[in-house]
C-alpha cells in the first residue's frame, strides 16, 4: 500500500509503498527523513485510534503561519497500529551488554516474595538472640573465654605481658596450692576461700608485732 | 605461761612477703575461670593448663608459649560466638551478602586443637543448627533469585537474537 505524507517537518510531500504484515526496512542517509516519516505514520494511525492530535507536533517551521500548510498522511486508514523498530528502540533493547533491561533486579526480582524471604531472615537473625539467651551456658563460656583471655593483658611480640593479670598471678608460681614449707602451718588460712581478706588482715596487723614479744590477738593462753 | 611469738614474727613477715591480696585475688580469678573452662578442652590440654595453674615455681617458655597457643584458639572461637550473637542486631538487607557472612560462621570444632571436647562440640552444635536455619532460608531465597535472573536473562537472550537476526537479514550492520 502506498502511503503519503504532506508538511511533516521538511519534508513538503513524500510517498512510500509498505507491506501490512511484515517488517518493512527503510533506509537512506541521515537527515532524508526516515524518522519523521515513521512518527507521522504512527501519529496517524494512533490519532484515529486515540483522538489524539500528535501529527501537528510534526507541523514545519515554515507552516507556523500558514494554515495551509498542516501535516498530512493519506493511505494509512487501513492501519490498525504501527511498530516502529527505530534508534530509540535499538538503544533501549539492544546492545546493553550487561543489563539489557536496566534495574532489571529491582523491577522484577526485589517483589513481595523477595521482601518476604528476607523479612523471615530477618526473623531468623533475631532468633539467635534468643537461642544465646535460652542456653545460658553459652554465655557463661563467652563469658570466661573473655576474662581469661582479658587476663593476658596486651599482647607482646613473645610470652606474656609482664603486667597482666597472668603473669601477675603465676610468675611466681601458684603459691596458694603449693603453701611453702616455712609456713605450712598456715595452709588452711591461706588456702580458705576467704584467703584475700586474712592475708590482709596479717599485713595490717604486722605493726602491733614490734610493741610486744606477745601475740597481739591472743596475749594471754 | 606468755604466749612468746618471737619466734613467729619471722613467719609472718614471710606470709606478708609472699603474699600480696591483688595477686592473690588475680590468681583466684584465673584458677576459676579455667576451672569453668576445663570442660572445653581437650584432655591433654585440660592436663597441661592444669600444670600450669598448679606450678610451684613460675611458669616456663614452653608453658607460656603452649597457653597462647591455647588463647588464640579460645579467642578465635570467642569471636564466632559473639558474631554470631551480634547478628541479632543486623537487618541483613542482602540475601547475597547473608550467605557471604553465614558461611564464616560456623564453627568447626575440628580445627580447634585445645578445644576438643564433647561441651564445645554441644555449644558448637547449638550455634551452628542457628546459622543452618538462615542459610537455608537465604539458600532458598538465592535459588529463587537465581531462577528468576536465569529466566530474565533468557528472555533477553531470546529477544536479542531474534531482533537482531531480523535487522541483520534486512541489512542492518552492526
Amino acid at each position: 500500500m502506498e502511503i503519503r505524507f504532506e508538511n511533516c517537518n521538511n519534508i513538503d510531500s513524500a510517498a512510500i509503498e509498505i507491506t501490512p504484515g511484515k517488517l518493512n526496512i527503510k533506509y537512506a542517509i541521515n537527515g532524508t527523513g526516515k524518522s519523521t516519516i515513521s512518527k507521522a505514520l504512527v501519529y496517524s494511525v494512533d490519532d484515529r485510534r486515540n483522538g489524539t492530535s500528535d501529527l501537528k507536533k510534526l507541523r514545519p517551521f515554515k507552516g507556523l503561519e500558514n494554515n495551509d500548510s498542516l501535516p498530512e498522511v493519506y493511505g494509512a486508514e487501513g492501519i490498525g497500529s504501527v511498530r516502529v523498530f527505530d534508534e530509540e528502540y535499538t538503544n533501549k533493547y539492544l546492545f546493553l551488554p550487561d543489563e539489557l533491561l536496566q534495574g532489571s533486579f529491582d523491577i522484577f526480582i526485589r517483589d513481595s516474595e523477595y521482601e518476604r524471604g528476607m523479612e523471615e531472615i530477618d526473623g531468623l537473625t533475631r532468633s539467635i538472640q534468643e537461642m544465646f539467651v535460652a542456653n545460658a551456658e553459652i554465655d557463661e563460656l563467652v563469658a570466661d573465654f573473655n576474662e581469661l583471655s582479658a587476663s593476658f593483658g596486651k599482647p607482646v611480640k613473645s610470652g606474656i605481658h609482664g603486667a597482666s593479670n597472668l603473669s601477675k598471678a603465676f610468675k611466681a608460681g601458684n603459691k596458694i596450692q603449693n603453701v611453702p614449707e616455712e609456713i605450712k602451718e598456715y595452709g588452711e588460712f591461706i588456702q580458705s576461700g576467704e584467703n584475700i581478706k586474712w592475708i590482709k588482715w596479717i599485713i595490717d596487723g604486722r605493726v602491733y608485732l614490734d610493741r610486744s614479744d606477745n601475740c597481739p590477738y591472743c596475749v594471754q593462753v | 605461761m606468755r604466749a612468746s611469738i618471737k619466734n613467729k614474727k619471722e613467719k609472718i613477715a614471710k606470709i606478708s612477703d609472699i603474699y600480696e591480696p591483688k595477686t592473690i585475688e588475680y590468681l583466684n580469678k584465673i584458677v576459676q575461670v579455667f576451672n569453668g573452662l576445663n570442660k572445653y578442652f581437650s584432655e591433654n590440654t585440660r592436663k597441661l593448663v592444669e600444670q600450669f595453674i598448679s606450678n610451684p615455681n613460675g611458669y616456663t617458655d614452653e608453658q607460656v608459649r603452649y597457653l597462647l597457643e591455647v588463647k588464640e584458639q579460645i579467642d578465635s572461637m570467642n569471636k564466632k560466638f559473639q558474631d554470631t550473637n551480634a547478628l541479632g542486631f543486623r537487618s541483613l538487607k542482602n540475601v547475597d551478602k547473608i550467605i557471604e557472612l553465614l558461611r564464616n560462621q560456623k564453627i568447626d570444632v575440628a580445627y580447634y586443637s585445645h578445644l576438643q571436647s564433647d561441651s564445645t562440640k554441644e555449644k558448637a552444635e547449638i550455634v551452628n543448627i542457628e546459622i543452618d536455619k538462615i542459610l537455608e532460608k537465604a539458600g532458598v531465597l538465592q535459588g529463587k533469585i537465581n531462577l528468576q535472573k536465569k529466566h530474565i536473562q533468557e528472555v533477553i537472550e531470546e529477544n536479542k537474537a531474534e531482533i537482531n537476526s531480523f535487522l541483520e537479514n534486512a541489512g542492518y550492520r552492526y
